[in-house]
């Protein structure tokens, strides 16, 4: 079933069309897919997010999530319990001085008990492997645990959809690897549809599909195999490919005929070693 | 022959956060360095290791604790040192620089140190055209606000900013975070031209080994507030296990290096382009075909 679908998106800030940066985008998500989003600054990328978790209205087209459209207001308490929203800098993202009540906040909002707050507290600081942090004060976690503790605060909500515009862009390669393992986690062992916007190709790989947008309009769509093994095409829109895809792409301009749909390390490493010992 | 001298040199230089409390932490721990004039500096550690103080510290934003910080010959440690002089010498491009604009336009933005450096308009002009044609932009965009700028745009507008200074330092804390693959490669680019140009010093702070191997010449590496490393580039990518020990991660490619060579293919561990390991791999390939 399509947990998200999106007919004939278009979208201007100005309400110009001639300043408009969605251009025409359709799009079906299955509910607990995992997408990645990926194209240059101002591709419209953060836009289309922004569009999805309905903090922004289309000009022309629908958006429906879960089968409401994002316009009926009326349906708008439901929305936000569907979709939770996780933006690039972790400091703009924590409201309290603790982590508990950090994540408390959305629920106390929404007029939760006391008793089965505090079980959803600890479920989501869970997910997100930090319930040893849940009396500690929030100005002294790293980028990397902040961003947790972000998404614990929005897990609390149990949201079925999370949108992330770029959440690694602040932290460091540790930090980073450990929140795409937690992305992972909450995909696969609870089955949240998550769309990650990134420019981490490195990350990208880990979707089940990648939409490519450039210049407001869905150029490329499918399994990250798929999608960087137009090696070409994407080095032509000034993205990148991950690196053991390009090598591969580089040693086949010599005629080796190695497979293309190399994505990761290990896939290079086995790949060229079997050659390399067929060949002894 | 031309001699080479030091631009930036440390010695003994500590620095401690909020000392004497419980939060103490002992950010650089007796730095010993010495950068020569017009070297491009890749600066690596994981988060927390001492980059940041170290990048604070090159034009005084920061004093040491104990020891001696000498830039361009003098003395900053000195008490009697004008610290002032020291911000148009070092240029600091910081983390996220967009949040620091702050003007009505571009133009003034960019204008803001020049103006302080007490240069007449026409000077500041000319410095602020240079400035923003050299980042890349268009000089139409001087007259529009900074908040009506892309991200991309108001990053590029940031460092227009301290580069107008022309200063002879320039330090820039992790200019690429957020900005997609080609606008990285481009901004590095402009500023490796700048380098060779204007014989500018460039410390160029990253968690990316990916970008400090395009561009940098040197490379220091940073842990638990030491310099545990400070080398040549093609000599760092052989130190693969102890980066990795130390919470860095090297580029995939160096792993398939890594893993090749372990599997029997002889490879260079000193390379660390793409087209230049595809040919030594192409060798071991074709080698054993024959």
């Amino acid at each position: 079933m399509n947990i998200i679908e999106v007919k004939n998106l278009r979208f201007s800030y100005s309400k110009d069309e001639k300043d408009e940066v969605i251009k025409g985008i359709d799009l079906n998500i299955e509910h607990g897919e995992f997408i990645s989003i990926i194209g240059r600054n101002g591709s419209g990328k953060s836009t289309l997010a922004g569009l999805l978790s309905a903090l922004i209205m289309p000009d022309h087209g629908e958006i429906y999530i879960n089968g409401i459209n994002t316009k009926d207001e009326s349906k708008n308490f439901d929305l936000r319990q569907t979709i939770g929203v996780i933006f690039q800098n972790p400091d703009n993202q924590l409201v309290s001085t603790i982590v508990e009540d950090d994540v408390a906040f959305a629920l106390e909002n929404l007029g939760v008990e006391p008793k089965e707050m505090e079980n959803r507290i600890a479920c989501a600081l869970k997910s997100v492997d930090m319930l040893d942090y849940l009396k500690h004060s929030t100005h002294m976690l790293s980028g990397g645990q902040k961003q947790k503790i972000a998404i614990a605060g929005i897990l609390a909500m149990n949201p079925s959809i999370l949108v992330m515009d770029e959440p690694t862009a602040m932290l460091d390669p540790i930090g980073r690897k450990n929140l795409i393992e937690t992305i992972k986690k909450l995909n696969e062992k609870e089955n949240k549809t998550i769309i990650l916007v990134t420019h981490h190709m490195s990350e990208a790989i880990y979707a089940k599909r990648i939409f490519v947008l450039n210049e407001g309009k869905k150029i490329i769509e499918g399994t990250p195999k798929e999608v960087f093994s137009n090696v070409e095409k994407i080095k032509k829109i000034g993205l990148d490919v991950p690196q053991p895809t390009e090598l591969i792409h580089e040693l086949n301009k010599y005629e080796f005929n190695l497979k293309c749909d190399i994505l990761t390390v290990e896939e290079c490493v086995n790949e060229l070693t079997k050659i390399f010992k067929e060949n002894k | 022959m031309k001699i080479m001298k030091n631009i930036i040199e440390f010695k003994n230089v500590s620095y401690i956060y909020m000392p004497g409390t419980p939060f103490e932490k002992v950010a650089l721990n007796n730095i010993n360095l010495e950068i020569q004039k017009n070297e491009f500096v890749g600066v690596m550690g994981h988060t927390g290791s001492g980059k940041t103080t170290f990048a604070q510290m090159l034009n005084g934003i920061l004093k040491p604790a104990s020891g001696t910080v000498i830039i361009d010959e003098v003395d900053i440690t000195n008490k009697n040192t004008k610290t002032k002089d020291l911000c148009f010498k070092v240029g600091l491009v910081m983390q996220f620089p967009e949040y620091q604009l702050f003007e009505e336009t571009v133009h003034k933005d960019i204008s803001f140190g020049p103006k302080n450096m007490g240069l007449n308009d026409i000077q500041i002009n000319l410095r602020v055209e240079r400035a923003i044609k050299f980042v890349g932009l268009d000089e139409k965009i001087l007259s529009k606000s900074p908040f009506e700028l892309s991200g991309g745009q108001k990053r590029r507008v940031a460092i227009a900013g301290v580069i107008a200074m022309e200063p002879k330092i320039l330090v820039l804390d992790e200019p690429t975070a957020g900005l997609d693959p080609l606008a990285r490669d481009e901004i590095l680019n402009q500023i490796k031209f700048l380098k060779d140009e204007t014989q500018t010093t460039v410390i160029f702070v990253s968690h990316s080994m990916e970008e400090i191997s395009k561009f940098c010449e040197k490379v220091i590496v940073m842990n638990n507030g030491k310099i545990v490393l400070n080398e040549k580039l093609q000599d760092i990518f052989s130190k693969t296990e102890f980066l990795e020990s130390i919470g860095l991660s090297v580029p995939q490619i160096t792993k398939i290096v890594n893993g090749l060579k372990k599997n029997g293919m002889n490879l260079n561990n000193k390379i660390y382009e793409i087209p230049q390991i595809a040919q030594e791999i192409k060798k071991n390939l074709k080698k054993s075909e024959g």
